[in-house]
């Protein structure tokens, strides 16, 4: 059943139709005010679908409270009760299931071992840097042990070795408790590092919903391509379609892919993607052995620490990016003229957008 | 930057400083001198006034029914403005909120003498004499604006995801506000109650209107005042004004606290 939300004329949610497996890592990954949050808040239950259902375990939740629902949510922004101590926050969700005294103190020092947070129990809020407030958050949501852990940007706020120190930490506490998480970002490295399955959601619906590898290498839409990593894209007409493979006839020369999940007809205008780091780059003009190749001359040089990135000019409104490892630019400067190849393999072919 | 120094503008601060605080020093100076009269130059110091003045019956039922309705204003006004401003909070932004909070904040600007003579107006429709119970309305109406507004500023920095957070972990709406809501509020609620004690404790015009003959510690000193300026005066109002500056210093400090953890 799909679900949509309507804020007064404002469409958040598109008829959104996903299912989660038990004990599965799932984001969604999309641009800001996409809808991430609206779908993560109507699973919590803070908000109900204008249509549509919510099922939880078989069971439709759709008009529950949030506190009779077997969900628990990390906000955005922690949301830690100020005027508690990191104990009294973990150990509050206990409290209101009467656990006795003792059990309770067990399990906060459990939760407190989980985060790594031993020996801070006793500070307030105010007194934890953006990390420990995030991971006190985390383990204050999970002391109940929720089936299902609702995660919203809940590293957004950190610096980037916290960022991914955490996305692994949270990624070995999920598999090592076997519950279902669902995990909001606007990241795509992020959803990419730590997700079984991935949900890209544009304008209040979700586009592809799939792997992580699956997503990368063979995204179903031009917006997925170049939502999630860098993309090349070549526009063109569909030239011929045999078997498995599609030839595109563009402005520089005819490509061929392997044919995708989507539906294209012959004549039809249609999109060539190629990641940047499939692409080869010879010095000179001759010809290479592998599949596809093009000519034209270096742009532009771009020094990125770990890699290089190369865009080539191989028409006047055309510029392809390559990615290399530093080395193998030594020696190249803007103005060479180079050969680009790749395998044809490593290209996609979708639908063209209207834009 | 530069920094001036002039001369005239210390004078000129010099100047409305006095014109601030000349009376009320001279009237706590007053209090404490043995001199009956008004006059320089000070002979000798006393506590006499201060025993005068709690000797006289008069006085003692006027305090005892000022200090009454001071803490009826507290706590009715605390609670209705509070969850009045609450409300108003939640509301968050749209013209329900802008029309609320006007609403709530116009007695302020109404003269205390129209509320004052209103109310007289209406409970002698209703066939209430007046007395006691009528001031105490008139007192929480003049202090609900300064209520409403000292805890809106408290609570436009209130954390509504906590509220969301605490129901998620299981709480319910009753719950949510025994454990967290009232804990957060609970400073600003004191504080903004005792900005309404202090009000009430001063409060003149709407009490006049409506007390009858029954007397607070301000409508006492208004009739003393009318048969000739008697010392005792002077201890009562320096009385009064520890009072006061103690209600609102406290106030201040509850609030302080509050928001600097
Ligand atoms: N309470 C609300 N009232 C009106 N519009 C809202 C409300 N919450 C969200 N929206 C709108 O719904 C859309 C999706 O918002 P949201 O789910 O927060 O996006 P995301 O989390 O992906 O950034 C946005 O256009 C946003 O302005
Ligand atoms: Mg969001």
């Amino acid at each position: 059943m799909g679900v949509s939300k309507l804020f007064g004329d404002t469409r958040a949610l598109e008829h959104i139709d996903f299912r989660v497996e038990d004990g599965e890592f799932v984001s969604l990954l999309g641009a800001s005010g996409c809808g991430k949050s609206t779908l993560l808040r109507i699973l919590a239950g803070f908000e109900r679908p204008t249509t549509g259902t919510v099922q939880i375990y078989q069971q439709d939740v759709t008009q529950w409270p949030p506190e009779k629902r077997p969900t628990n949510l990390v906000f955005q922004r922690g949301a830690l009760f100020p005027h508690m101590t990191v104990r009294e926050n973990i150990g509050y969700s206990l409290k209101l299931r009467r656990w006795t005294p003792s059990r309770i103190d067990a399990r906060i020092e459990e939760m407190l071992a989980l985060v790594r947070l031993d020996g801070l129990g006793d500070r307030a809020p105010s007194q934890l840097s953006g990390g420990q407030a995030q991971r006190v958050a985390l383990a204050r949501a999970l002391a109940s042990e929720p089936r299902v852990l609702l995660l919203d940007e809940p590293l957004s706020a950190l610096d980037l070795k916290l960022r991914q120190q955490m996305q692994l930490e949270l990624r070995a506490i999920q598999k090592r408790l076997g519950a279902t998480f669902v995990f909001v970002t606007h990241d795509q490295t992020e959803a990419l590092v730590m997700s079984d399955r991935i949900a890209i959601m544009n304008n209040g619906r979700i586009v592809q919903y799939g792997t992580p590898r699956d997503i990368y290498r063979r995204p179903n839409s031009v917006f997925v391509s170049d939502f999630v990593g860098a993309t090349n894209l070549l526009s063109g007409v569909v030239g011929s379609i045999d078997g498995e493979r599609i030839v595109l006839q563009t402005a520089s020369g005819a490509f061929a892919a392997p044919k995708g999940t989507e539906q294209l007809r012959k004549g039809e205008r249609a999109v060539l993607s190629l990641r940047p780091e499939a692409v080869r780059l010879h010095p000179g003009t001759g010809r290479t052995a592998e599949g596809s190749s093009v000519s034209g001359n270096i742009a532009e040089i771009i020094f990125q620490g770990n890699c290089v990135r190369i865009g080539t000019q191989i028409l006047p409104d055309a510029t392809i990016w390559a990615e290399l490892r530093d080395d193998e630019a030594d020696g190249l400067t803007p103005g060479d003229p180079v050969t680009l190849s790749w395998a044809e393999s490593a290209a996609a072919v979708m639908k063209e957008e209207p834009q | 930057m530069v920094r001036r120094t002039g001369l005239l503008p210390a004078v000129f601060v010099g100047i409305v400083v006095v014109y601030l605080y000349a009376p009320i020093a001279v009237i706590v100076l007053f209090s404490v001198t043995t001199s009956p009269r008004l006059s320089m130059p000070i002979e000798g110091l006393t506590l006499d006034w201060y025993a005068n003045a709690f000797s006289n019956p008069l006085m003692s039922t006027a305090l005892q029914n000022s200090l009454a309705l001071a803490l009826v204003s507290a706590i009715v006004s605390g609670a209705f403005g509070a969850t009045l401003s609450f409300g108003i909070v939640a509301l968050k932004g749209g013209r329900m909120r802008a029309a609320l909070l006007s609403a709530s904040l116009l007695p302020a600007i109404v003269p205390l003498l129209v509320i004052g003579i209103s109310l007289a107006v209406f409970f002698r429709a209703l066939g209430l004499p007046q007395g006691l119970f009528n001031s105490a309305v008139g007192h929480i109406i003049v202090s609900l604006p300064f209520v409403v507004l000292t805890m809106n500023a408290r609570l436009e920095t209130f954390d509504f995801s906590t509220l969301e957070a605490a129901r998620d972990l299981g709480a319910t709406p009753y719950q949510a506000f025994r454990d967290i809501t009232f804990p957060m509020i609970r400073p600003s609620i004191i504080g903004a109650a005792l900005l309404a004690a202090a009000l009430s404790l001063d409060e003149f015009v709407v009490t006049w209107f409506n007390i009858g003959n029954q007397q607070t510690v301000p409508v006492l000193v208004w009739g003393l005042m009318r048969r000739g300026v008697d010392p005792s005066i002077n201890a009562i109002a320096t009385l009064l004004l520890v009072l006061l500056v103690g209600l609102v210093v406290a106030s201040n400090l509850v609030n302080r606290k509050k928001s600097s953890a």
